[in-house]
């Protein structure tokens, strides 16, 4: 009886702990319904996986119970509200992006949420939403104060494949620092500069960008190949104009495109095919590297001719092209042969893969180079040099027997005879 | 049963009894000897428990173990992956492995012998077994100097001398130094047969005997394979043979001897991989090549003495004198030019110029063992013996026997020698036990002999009673100078015992790994931070760990933690000692960059400041600034330690590039919370940390992962590089920054940025 309620009573309290949270999925969008209802991103929501709308401020919203990330993607509509929710915030959000959570924030001139910005300040992105994008020279007269961009182009060709006629933006842009995890895709055009509205157009203060300085959007790849893209301006994901370009710039953002993986890497001694190398030895680093392909959902062969293989014990001493050398149906091998340099040493078989819009690959192997053993170094009459040091000692033992033999056998007759020794 | 007693009243045993009886006692003093010399290097076994010592032995020890689980070849072939990260050691090829391979065999025929003993006892207790050994060799070499000349020591106070020295050099503390149980170094086996080849060669000089040298020449290997003192022997010898020549004691003897050591010692010793081509390309060895020359010439030229005429022979030998001189000057300057023979080291420097090492070269002359030998420790290490050596020089010079010579040679070589460097006292021990010993039999052979007294006072009653009183008189004058004489010397021989006893166990039985201490009761306390330590390593960190650490505990980490150091004792590689010095003098910032490319995972250092031990980093740390300056003049200053007053300060008043030094955060960080509100206090430097400022420091790049009970040794992690990309110091400045206000607002200032590229 007793038992039984104690037994109810840990339940209930487990229960307690192990609430859950109220919203779980593969996708959270957050949202302001104060700015925009969340049936005007319809495009944009309908084209996601699993998701779970939440609005901003809810104390539901928490991206980990119990340490344990709740999901995969996180997007962040433009707010004004300053708090996500009470469990999140900066830190939680690079906490988020650490265990390798995506993130796909969303910008505005109407708003922007404030933790979000300064999310991206840490990654390199420095936007601020009270500073307009204006181009005089580009204006789009259809819009007030938005900005035209003819046939712009994507910086990079993996994140963004598909292009688009013309942009009309308006929001702001971003500062970028000199981080190289950071892949910049639209600059802003070259007559463009972002100010301060409420300040004015003119002082050092009140421009934050000018011409192509300034970026519009922005996508980042951090080392644990989690990813984050930020937009300046909702109206492309609002838009049906821009499916593709959203479509694009999500699937990347969420791991389904640029995807690569290292499956196995093996190393081996050419000549003795042991895994153990000494000076001057031929080695072989074989990686077999793959690629997420979304449309068959599932792993394909990865192409490329840039794979690289370094050799290194402080420095490079070999940096060599690892050669497609075989391909099946999930992945490639990459082969690379070259010779162990001429020094001992513990040395680390090194592929330092990333490509801007790609995973990273990076696979270390630390393996010992030994030296000669005493009896790997050639013997001395197999070098033609010594054959005069060779003859010499042979000759001098030959003339020493020779002179023993005959000393002895010599007798004991005086050398010189005594008569001539006085003259 | 012995003995048969006379009818005037004599006692007669028969020569074979007495032989016997003989026999019987010098086995009993020789068991007693090697049982007082063991004994007294147990204390470190008993006190704490049966393990290695200190730094050195702990790599002899990791490479035995290595040699007992592999085969001599692959121990020949060792290329060591464990240390030296990322450069790696050929340890087969740069040790002496005469130490490793002779505790291999006894293990394995103990082994054999159905014995199976684990070879770290073997270890610990093969230091302790050979200097029983070193005990009877040197009997023997004492017995072989005394044994030709009457006047250095009478026949028969020699077996007394040899016996004294035996007891003499089984405890003397200049020995036991190295020499305790758990002192698992090359010395332990060394000086034995530093000693056994010593008493060779002065045999084979004595009889000519190609046997004998041959033996020495053995021996001599054996030397070359334990320990790089083996450069000692290369030079007394050909120095002994030169004196000899000098003196026109030139005979076939000495010659048969000394070539036939030169050449198969010189062949044996070039198998010794370490020791290669040396010995033909080394100024070390150059004085032993140089004799053997001068012997073939004496040789030819005592051949044209007896076949030429006087005045002619003495023209030839003035011409040859000059051409030889000339050619051998031009050769040594030639060959050192051309690079053919190595330059003089900074080693051989610093043994003629005490103060060489301290200018040029910080990384031996921060070894303490390299340091001058304060005038106490000849004292301390060799107690009344020191001052009785000078005597047993004197008595050599009474007749100077080919012995008595090499005896004052090594005496003078050897005080010189141990007058510049604390650790070469253990060369300078032996012949101080000899010249001790040769002293003191020499004394109780005049002072310790009553039998005329006994013989006059039994004849007193036949004499007539004028003379009587005056004999009687001046036989008790006699008797009381002899007596008070041989009391106090009986004393001071008593007090020598006392003497070695008490520093064996203060000063040479600790094993500095385990450090002990007392409670304010007066009980014992251990300190055992750095097993501690070590053992967390072992069990808590991945196989393949680099720890980084001053290069003193490179050895310990690899034997005891058994994880990849990138410094140790073996101080082969400057260069990169000095990068890991640079890296603890340096800031943060570049300190990161330093342990990036070398691969750091783990960083430890050891800190006194808690409980006041003084032998830690901070005070070390001068050392790793010289040494690195040494490299990087530029990036690394030594002044900038002091402050201007030149005192070397570590709390609040510290310069700031002591401040931000790597080592110095390392050591202090958090040390302000174990006081709570109150002043930080160093108890090593005696100095204050105030507590605001104690807090306040702090470590961005790196988190402490472990710090022993007393704080001794201190663990720290290098964090991995920022998963979003960032400059770790910034976000730990920017989290400390926001710690204190929690801004809910966006700077509207533009972030100061570098052009991007």
């Amino acid at each position: 009886m007793r038992l039984s309620l104690v037994l109810a009573l840990i339940f209930n309290l487990a229960a307690l702990v192990f609430a859950g949270p109220a919203v779980k999925g593969a996708t959270l969008v957050i949202y302001d319904p104060k700015l925009s209802k969340l049936s005007d991103y319809d495009n944009f929501v309908k084209s996601l996986d699993d998701v779970k709308a939440v609005e901003i401020g809810s104390s539901d919203i928490a991206l980990f119970i119990n340490g344990i990330r709740m999901f995969e993607n996180l997007v962040i509509l433009p707010s004004k509200v300053r708090s996500i929710s009470p469990h999140v915030g900066v830190k939680e959000l690079v906490e988020y992006v650490n265990d390798g959570g995506n993130l796909f924030g969303v910008t505005s001139s109407a708003g922007a949420q404030l933790d979000l910005e300064k999310f991206l300040g840490e990654v390199g992105i420095y936007t601020n939403a009270k500073f307009k994008l204006f181009d005089h020279f580009n204006e789009d007269s259809t819009k007030e104060g938005s900005v035209l961009i003819k046939d712009p182009e994507f910086q990079n060709k993996i994140v963004v494949p598909s292009s688009v006629d013309q942009i009309s933006y308006s929001g702001s842009a971003a500062l970028l620092s000199n981080s190289e995890y950071l892949i910049p895709i639209l600059k802003a055009p070259k007559t463009s500069y972002t100010y301060n509205a409420a300040i004015g157009p003119v002082g050092s203060d009140s421009v934050w960008t000018s011409g192509d300085q300034g970026y519009l959007i922005v996508s980042f790849q951090a080392l644990n190949n989690a990813r984050v893209t930020w937009l300046g301006d909702d109206n492309l994901i609002k838009d049906s104009k821009y499916d593709n370009l959203a479509k694009d710039l999500v699937s990347w953002t969420f791991q389904y495109r640029g995807v690569i993986k290292s499956v196995s890497t093996s190393h081996e001694n050419v000549v003795t095919g042991l895994e153990s190398y000494k000076v001057k030895d031929f080695a072989k680093y074989e990686i077999e590297i793959s690629q997420w392909s979304s449309e068959e959902n599932t792993w394909v062969p990865f192409e490329a001719d840039d794979v690289q293989v370094e050799f290194i014990m402080l420095d490079p001493y070999q940096r060599v092209n690892a050669n497609v050398t075989s391909s099946d149906e999930e992945k490639t091998l990459f082969t690379a042969v070259f010779q162990i340099p001429d020094q001992h040493g513990m040395f680390t078989f090194s592929v330092d893969y990333k490509r801007p819009g790609l995973s990273f690959i990076d696979e270390k192997i630390v393996v010992p180079v030994r030296h000669l053993a005493n009896d790997e170094y050639p013997r001395s009459w197999e070098i033609t040099n010594s054959w005069v040091y060779l003859t010499s000692a042979v000759a001098v033992i030959i003339v020493w027997f020779a002179f023993v033999t005959v000393f002895i056998f010599s007798g004991k007759a005086p050398l010189v005879e005594d008569g001539k020794k006085k003259n | 049963m012995f003995v048969s007693y006379q009818d005037n009243g004599q006692v007669v045993i028969s020569a074979g009894k007495l032989r016997a009886i003989k026999l019987i006692l010098t086995i009993g003093i020789f068991v007693s000897i090697s049982f007082a010399a063991v004994s007294s290097r147990l204390f470190s076994v008993i006190r704490f428990e049966s393990i290695i010592h200190e730094f050195d032995p702990w790599f002899n020890f990791r490479a035995t173990k290595y040699l007992v689980n592999n085969s001599y070849y692959d121990f020949l072939n060792w290329f060591d992956d464990k240390t030296w990260y990322p450069l790696g050691r050929v340890t087969g090829g740069t040790l002496y492995p005469g130490l490793m391979v002779t505790s291999s065999v006894i293990h394995g025929m103990l082994k054999a012998c159905g014995l199976p003993i684990d070879i770290r006892n073997i270890c610990v207790l093969l230091a302790p077994a050979f200097s029983s050994l070193t005990a009877l060799a040197m009997f023997l070499l004492t017995m072989e100097v005394t044994n030709s000349s009457e006047a250095i020591v009478s026949r028969k106070t020699k077996l007394s001398s040899a016996f004294l020295s035996a007891i003499f050099m089984g405890i003397t503390p200049g020995y036991i130094s190295r020499s305790v149980a758990g002192s698992y170094d090359n010395e332990a086996i060394a000086i034995t047969i530093l000693m056994v080849t010593f008493y060779l060669w002065v045999k084979s000089v004595k009889l000519g005997s190609v046997f004998y040298s041959a033996l020495t020449s053995v021996f001599y290997f054996y030397m070359v394979s334990a320990w790089g003192g083996y450069v000692f022997i290369t030079n007394l010898i050909p120095l002994h043979v030169f004196v000899l020549l000098l003196m026109g004691r030139f005979d076939y003897k000495i010659y048969t001897s000394y070539t036939t050591w030169y050449i198969l010692g010189t062949l044996m010793s070039m198998q010794i991989p370490f020791v290669g081509f040396l010995p033909i390309r080394s100024n070390d060895h150059m004085s032993s090549l140089g004799v053997f020359g001068l012997l073939q010439l004496v040789l030819l030229a005592n051949y044209f003495k007896y076949t030429l005429s006087p005045e002619k022979y003495s023209r030839l030998m003035i011409l040859f004198g000059v051409l030889v001189t000339a050619l051998g000057v031009a050769a040594l300057f030639t060959a050192t030019k051309l690079g053919l023979i190595a330059p003089w080291t900074g080693r051989f420097y610093s043994l003629w110029d005490t103060s060489y090492a301290k200018i040029h070269i910080p990384i031996i002359a921060s070894v303490s063992e390299h340091q001058p030998t304060p005038w106490s420790a000849f004292f301390f290490d060799l107690n009344f013996l020191i001052w009785l050596f000078p005597v047993g020089v004197w008595f050599c010079f009474q007749e100077l026997t080919n012995e008595a010579i090499f005896i004052i040679i090594y005496s003078v070589l050897a005080s010189y020698f141990a007058g510049v460097m604390v650790r070469l006292m253990l060369t300078l021990a032996p012949v101080v036990c000899v010249c001790g010993a040769i002293t003191v039999g020499k004394l109780f052979d005049n002072y310790l002999t009553f039998k005329e007294f006994l013989s006059e006072q039994a004849d007193e009653s036949e004499k007539p009673s004028e003379s009587k009183a005056k004999s009687t008189k001046t036989n008790w004058v006699n008797f009381i100078s002899k007596a008070l004489v041989s009391v106090s010397f009986i004393f001071y021989l008593f007090f020598y015992v006392y003497h070695c006893t008490w520093v064996t166990s203060n000063a040479y039985s600790s094993p500095s790994v385990v450090l002990a201490s007392r409670n304010p009761d007066g009980s014992q306390l251990l300190i055992d931070d750095y097993r501690e330590a070590y053992y967390w390593l072992r069990m808590n960190t991945a196989e393949d760990a680099k720890v980084m650490s001053w290069w003193d505990y490179g050895y310990q980490i690899g034997g005891m933690a058994d994880r990849t150091t990138f410094v140790d004792n073996n101080t082969w590689n400057n260069t990169h000692i000095a990068t890991v010095g640079k890296a603890m003098s340096v800031d943060e910032r570049k300190a990161e960059v330093i342990m990036r490319r070398l691969g750091v995972d783990y960083i430890l250092v050891i800190f006194g400041g808690l409980i006041g031990y003084s032998g830690d980093d901070i005070n070390k740390f001068l050392w790793m600034v010289r040494i690195s300056e040494g490299i990087w003049p530029e990036e690394v200053n030594e002044r900038t330690y002091f402050t201007d007053r030149g005192e070397y300060r570590v709390d609040d008043g510290a310069t700031d590039a002591m401040k931000n030094s790597l080592m110095y955060k390392l050591s202090f960080y958090r040390f302000g919370d174990v006081f709570g509100t109150n002043d930080a206090m160093d108890r090593v430097r005696n100095q204050r940390l105030s507590s605001s400022y104690a807090r306040s420091i702090h470590l961005d790049t790196v988190e402490e992962v472990f710090t022993s009970e007393n704080w001794i040794v201190r663990l720290y992690k290098l964090k991995p590089e920022d998963n979003l990309g960032r400059d770790l110091i910034t976000v730990g400045e920017n989290e400390r920054k926001a710690a204190g206000k929690k801004s809910k607002r966006l700077s509207s200032k533009k972030p100061n940025l570098d052009v991007r590229v």
